[in-house]
């Protein structure tokens, strides 16, 4: 092996001084050299390791305890040599490499994990732990929940809620009087609350805890009595199964999953939109049509026409010919329909389950009782107040 | 810095955030290196580990804490959970500040030039004490007592700060930044005055809930909708001369720093930034709408359902991705040059230092920041 020398700059670790150098390299190590010829140091070329720089030139440091000293070459012969005779001088910068690798793979394990988790654990848990918590748990949820919507949700005039006044109370006492049997037969550890609110979406939800919100864009979709208490039947079975409570849970284990352990910053949000997204529509289809068959059976029992809800899902989704064009107008990303999602398969989910109808059961409200209950938010369709 | 930033920022997408310790730690050693003082460059010798380990351990101690705190606002009533809530942000501004102070250390303690390690003393808690009077005093004082403010920290961050045995310094005033900056925040104070007077009197002539606007509430919205331009340019020429200001105040031994920034020099800066960033918004709003177009039209991605899911979510994260690079390579690159070709160091051949004995940082204070939200940047 060819032995070079060349002049270089050394910084010895224990002051700063900047120190011009002869530097030799040998069969076994670099020797750095004071201009009068005293040793400064020698370092083995298998402990001889490149630090990071971006002046172009080499910048050499050595793998040992000790000061952080450096030594500085110009680009050129002797830092070519150097490049040649120390085998492990870019082994730092491999390990690296090897440890970025490492962590790109574990990551992405670790992201495939939580989503799993995401999708399958916290649901089978929110499932389990939602039987479990006292009554008072989804009330205080279902308070937090409605302040927020009372909050955000555009409404017309008059207020939130219809049927308060004198002229809508008639209204109010036909719905009173549609949810009697459907909360007698029910028999819900819960007293029901329901509120009509004064939006034209037609849409229903159900709160954690009980309380039921249906919406004035609903009750004038409805062409029959039995149509709106099948709605009630179906909300009435999401507070049953307490699946408000236990979307919350899922929601809220989500959000700490992935907003808090990875973080917020670059992909974080992302990552809990997409796992929420997708974890509700699979969630909501389960909870649907558990809800869809608890109201066929509440609506036998409270003596209604358990088939009338499905004709009025599948008008709303317009995925009948009648009226068509109307739904389709009306949809909005806010809508019933869309978290509801195969109208029709659940059309005939809830016919099949419903079977034939005895022609002789009477209707829940009488014909006047279902116009005032048509009117309960005033004569006109409400409108949004800023939509 | 271009493809290193790229890279970085897919990697940190990729790992949902994992990796943005690497990232960090690649950015910090482009930046210190190109920072050369008197032929010299920096060295940062940190390690994205490092970064990492201070981060789990951070997430160790905050997350109980997270727990407790949620149970207990959801075990107490209404008014007990605002107050959790109120007292529970009070207490991450002030473990933010004494996380940014312990991150400071670490970079600090991993930053060598000429072979000797800079160095931060100091308590964190002392630190975030200071902040906590001083931001209480700046608030009740509308913003009048914050000269005061920076001076009094930095002079303490300064005075804990080391090179070696050589100890730093600050001798810029809280004075100096007040005189300097008064006129801008008089001029502040006008451009939120006056729209706000205008609109109060048309909420005032006005009772029903201010449905129409007169002739005053008109004139305010379009003050105000000017002022705000405005009032970033005051920022970011305030910004300038508090560098100014700062540098001009920082010795460390027998050196000290000569500051000639110009108040434009970062304004120009931002400017250019917000020029990229229009000009990437406008192309990124026609690739996707192209996109969009051929993958089956608006309306079938309208129906929701995996493919829109996917398409938005690709969406949502190249736009990220393109806004993260863009900050990156447009503001904090950039700022940092100038800063730093602004300074000329004096008495530099009288420095010498001699290593200092203290052990370097851990990066519990780097964690802590960052999963709080507060990071430290770059
Ligand atoms: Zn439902």
């Amino acid at each position: 092996m060819t032995t070079s020398s060349g002049t270089g700059v050394f910084f010895d670790g224990l002051t700063s001084r900047r120190q011009d150098v002869h530097v030799s390299l040998a069969e076994e190590d670099l020797a750095v050299l004071a201009p009068d010829g005293r040793m400064l140091a020698r370092w083995p070329l298998g402990q001889l390791r490149e630090a990071f720089t971006t002046s172009g030139r080499l910048r050499l440091t050595r793998d040992a305890e000790g000061p952080p000293a450096r030594l500085e070459l110009a680009d050129g012969p002797l830092a070519d040599a150097i490049r040649a005779a120390a085998p492990a001088l870019h082994a730092a910068r491999a390990s690296e490499r090897t440890a970025t690798r490492r962590v790109v793979l574990w990551s992405v394990a670790a992201v495939v994990s939580l989503t799993a988790l995401g999708l399958f654990g916290l649901p089978a848990l929110a499932d389990k732990v939602a039987p479990l918590l006292p009554w008072s748990v989804d009330r205080r949820m279902g308070e937090v929940v409605d302040a927020q919507l009372r909050y955000l949700l555009p409404t017309g005039q008059g207020g939130f809620a219809c049927g308060e006044t004198a002229t809508e109370a008639p209204g109010r006492a036909a719905l009173d009087r549609l949810a009697a049997p459907l909360e007698r037969a029910a028999g819900l550890p819960v007293p029901l609350k329901i509120t009509v609110v004064r939006s034209a979406i037609p849409n229903a939800l159900a709160l954690p805890g009980g309380p039921i919100y249906l919406f004035d864009g609903l009750i004038r979709e409805a062409r029959s009595p039995d149509e709106l208490a099948g709605v009630l039947a179906h909300e009435i079975g999401h507070v049953a199964h307490r699946d408000g409570a236990r979307r919350t849970l899922q929601a809220g284990g989500l959000s700490f999953l992935f907003g808090f352990v990875l973080g917020d910053f670059a992909g974080g949000g992302a990552a809990v939109f997409v796992a929420r997204m997708l974890s509700e529509a699979s969630y909501s289809r389960q909870a649907e049509s558990a809800a869809d068959g608890y109201a066929v059976a509440l609506m036998r029992r409270a003596g209604g026409d358990p088939a009338a809800f499905g004709a009025l899902l599948a008008r709303l989704t317009g995925e009948q010919d009648d009226d068509g064009a109307e739904a389709e107008r009306k949809r909005s990303p806010l809508d019933y329909v869309a978290s509801h999602p195969d109208t029709l398969e659940r059309k005939r989910v809830i016919e099949a389950a419903a079977g034939p109808r005895s022609g002789d059961a009477a209707p829940l409200l009488t014909p006047a009782e279902f116009a005032a209950l048509k009117a309960v938010c005033g004569a006109n369709p409400s409108k949004d107040d800023d939509a | 810095m271009r493809p290193l930033v790229l890279k970085g920022l897919l990697l940190t997408l990729l790992t949902l955030g994992v990796y943005r310790f690497w990232y960090q730690t690649d950015v910090r050693r482009f930046l210190w290196s190109r920072t050369a003082i008197e032929g010299d460059g920096l060295e940062y010798t940190g390690r994205g580990l490092e970064l990492f380990l201070g981060f789990l351990i951070a997430l160790a101690v905050l997350i109980p804490a997270y727990v407790i705190i949620a149970l207990l606002s959801f075990a107490g009533g209404p008014i007990l959970q605002v107050a959790a809530q109120f007292a529970f942000s009070l207490a991450i501004v002030f473990l933010a500040q004494y996380a940014l102070y312990r991150a400071r250390r670490y970079r600090l303690s991993r930053t060598l030039w000429r072979g000797v390690r800079l160095g931060q003393t100091g308590s964190g808690w002392a630190y975030a004490g200071r902040c906590f009077g001083w931001g209480l005093l700046t608030v009740l004082t509308l913003g009048l007592a914050y000269p005061f403010m920076r001076a009094s920290l930095e002079r303490y961050k300064m005075n804990n700060t080391w090179y070696g045995d050589q100890q730093g310094r600050f001798t810029a005033t809280g004075g100096q930044l007040f005189r300097q900056g008064v006129p801008l925040w008089f001029l502040v104070a006008v451009l939120i005055a006056v729209p706000a007077a205008l609109l109060a009197s048309a909420a005032a002539n006005a009772p029903d809930a201010g449905r129409e606007l007169g002739r005053a509430g008109w004139l305010g919205m379009l003050f105000l909708f000017a002022a705000v331009p405005v009032i970033l340019a005051v920022m970011a020429i305030y910004q300038a001369l508090e560098f100014r200001w700062w540098a001009n105040g920082v010795h460390v031994g027998p050196a000290s720093a000569r500051c000639d920034l110009g108040l434009f020099a970062f304004l120009k800066t931002y400017l250019g930034y917000v020029l990229a960033l229009l000009l990437f918004s406008i192309a990124t709003a026609v690739v996707f709408a192209v996109v969009g177009a051929a993958l089956g039209g608006t309306a079938a991605l309208r129906e929701g359902g995996a493919p829109a899911l996917v398409f938005t979510a690709i969406a949502y994260l190249a736009t990220l991705l393109g806004y993260a690079a863009l900050g990156q390579l447009y503001v904090v690159r950039p700022l940092w040059k100038k800063s730093f070709e602004s300074v000329t160091l004096t008495g530099l051949g009288a420095l010498v230092a001699a290593q200092s004995t203290e052990p370097p940082a851990n990066a519990f204070g780097e964690g802590v920041a960052d999963a709080l939200d507060f990071g430290a940047g770059f």
